[in-house]
């Protein structure tokens, strides 16, 4: 029987979410989007609503789904609903937003049972204009709460950036699967 | 009908493209001449891409010395291209596909044939040879060239004075290095590819002749200079060119662990390479345990730990004796059992074309 499998994009408003799922998605990703009531935190016009919507078939007949969680802090409740089931999360930091180190720590607290399973990556875009603060910056934010999480500079817009973060989280989990069960054995 | 199969890659598609091509071929199976499968780059006889990306670029120089691969570029109509191969318009249809795939077939087939039936046996080495892709060079050159050039710009980091280098090849400047600000630029107007570093590699050509290294006062920076972090100098450095044994100081017996993950966003990651850092950012791990664990020859392995030394996230340790060992003997790929999340994720590679 066909089965279907989730994978969240996560960040704050603006971070690209949306960008990332229609850079995958093999349908036209289902936006459910509203006019933005928060300019402080972001001056784009229009903002996610509930989520955003893609998929990919897969060749056994298997369907991946992937889910933009809603920017604006008011649709919060929802990301706990998103993340049980969840294969894993990306979380999108923009570097030319205000404190975005604060920003990942926030989203990656917030899906902390899927990061404490080695079930998250993060991503930081527009480094290229705001080279500040380093990606050994935020490395070194998460080293101090304990918080094993790979950081990487990516473009969201272009599809192989995003696919690198699927393939990071993958590789991730084979391996925390793998070497669990082999550290419960020795 | 072969029983091979064409193994189709793609570089550089937009994944829209990407998906319409797999949904044609899928489509098309009755009309082809050999079945066909999406695989890597690395294993496919043919390569579909955009001219200018620098994976495809590559693709097409090599296929050119190797003469075992097709490049197909996929262009839009009236597009003024400077690639001058096997073309595929966009819009893309079903049938021109199938008149690509099945010439690239007949081509591929034809170039097998001629290499096993049409030479005598006298002469089959010499074919043979000449069929050979270029020949690398020397592995104990490359290594030395590669070790001088590594420590030359590690000991003038280490001075901190401000100054910058130029690295030339035979007299040719290639490499602008403004050492202050820990960052390079190549020379000559050459864009260097951040994800691949293309033009990177070409400059370093392979370490086949020593590289000279110029100090000089820092230099203004031109508009049109690409500057990218010295890391991703070193990262390619380490995976390209340092290969054959680890950098001095380390050794066989020690075991190794990543600070954190080397940055493949901007240095480009390799399949082999996401493998290798998901185990050593885990656990501190032998180089036996991580041949044994990620099934990755030596050299490969090597070259990791070289790059990742080089870019300072590498944290060698002696075995203390405290390290609880895996009993690798029981250990179960996660591919080989054939649970859990095993298959899902090789169906996703395999959409996505990418390569476990």
């Amino acid at each position: 029987m066909a089965q279907e499998y989730k994978l969240i994009f996560t960040g704050s408003m603006g971070a690209g979410k949306t960008t990332a799922i229609a850079a995958i998605s093999e349908i036209a990703p289902i936006k459910t989007e509203v006019a933005n009531t928060d300019r402080q935190a972001h001056s784009k016009e229009q903002t996610t609503v509930a989520m955003d919507y893609g998929e990919v078939q897969l060749e056994n007949g298997d369907r991946l789904r992937l889910y933009g969680t809603p920017g604006q802090e008011r649709f919060r409740f929802m990301w706990d609903i998103l993340q049980q089931g969840a294969l894993g999360v990306i979380i999108l930091v923009d570097n030319t937003q205000s404190e975005p180190i604060a920003t990942m720590k926030h989203y990656v607290h917030s899906f902390k049972k899927l990061v404490s399973c080695d079930r998250a990556v993060v991503g930081v875009g527009r480094m290229d204009e705001n080279p500040h603060p380093s990606l050994e910056d935020f490395s070194q934010a998460l080293e101090e709460e304990g918080l094993d999480v790979p950081v990487f500079a990516v473009d969201i817009r272009k599809g192989d950036d995003v696919l690198l973060m699927l393939d990071v989280l993958m590789n991730r989990i084979e391996v925390w699967e793998m070497l669990n069960q082999l550290e419960a054995q020795a | 009908m072969s029983q091979k199969k064409l193994h189709i890659g793609i570089a550089g598609l937009k994944l829209s493209d990407a998906l319409a091509l797999r949904s044609i071929v899928r489509l098309s199976k009755g009309k082809l001449e050999r079945d066909c499968v999406f695989s890597h780059q690395d294993e496919a006889d043919v390569i579909i891409g955009v001219s200018g990306d620098a994976a495809f670029n590559r693709k097409v120089i090599e296929s050119k010395q190797n003469g075992r691969t097709i490049c197909i570029a996929l262009t839009k109509h009236n597009e003024a291209l400077s690639f001058s191969g096997n073309l595929l318009q966009k819009p893309i249809r079903p049938q021109d596909v199938v008149n690509l795939l099945n010439a690239c077939d007949k081509r591929l087939s034809k170039s097998q044939d001629a290499a096993i039936v049409e030479i005598p046996d006298k002469f089959k080495k010499t074919a043979v040879e000449k069929q050979k892709p270029q020949e690398e060079p020397s592995k104990d050159l490359k290594t030395r060239n590669a070790l001088a050039l590594a420590y030359e710009l590690q000991k003038e980091t280490d001075l901190k004075k401000a100054q910058d280098l130029l690295l030339s090849l035979s007299g040719e400047p290639q490499i602008h290095i403004r050492l202050p600000d820990g960052k390079f630029s190549t020379c000559n107007g050459k864009v260097v590819t951040p994800n691949d570093g293309t033009s990177l590699l070409e400059s370093l050509a392979w370490m086949q002749q020593k590289i000279d290294v110029e100090k000089r006062a820092p230099e203004a920076e031109q508009e049109n200079d690409q500057w990218l972090p010295m890391d991703c100098f070193y990262w390619h450095l380490g995976v390209h060119a340092l290969s054959d044994e680890l950098l001095p100081g380390l050794d066989e017996s020690m075991l190794f662990k990543l600070k954190r993950w080397p940055d493949f966003g901007r240095n480009g990651a390799d399949s082999a390479h996401l493998k290798l850092a998901a185990f050593m950012v885990r656990r501190a791990l032998s180089l036996a345990e991580l041949k044994t664990l990620t099934r990755q020859p030596s050299k490969t392995i090597i070259a990791f730990i070289n790059a990742c030394a080089l870019c300072n996230l590498l944290l060698p340790k002696d075995r203390t004796g405290h390290e609880v060992a895996l009993d690798l003997n029981k250990m179960k790929m996660a591919g080989d059992s054939g649970q859990g999340l095993a298959g899902v994720f090789s169906a996703i590679r395999s959409v996505f074309g990418m390569r476990a």
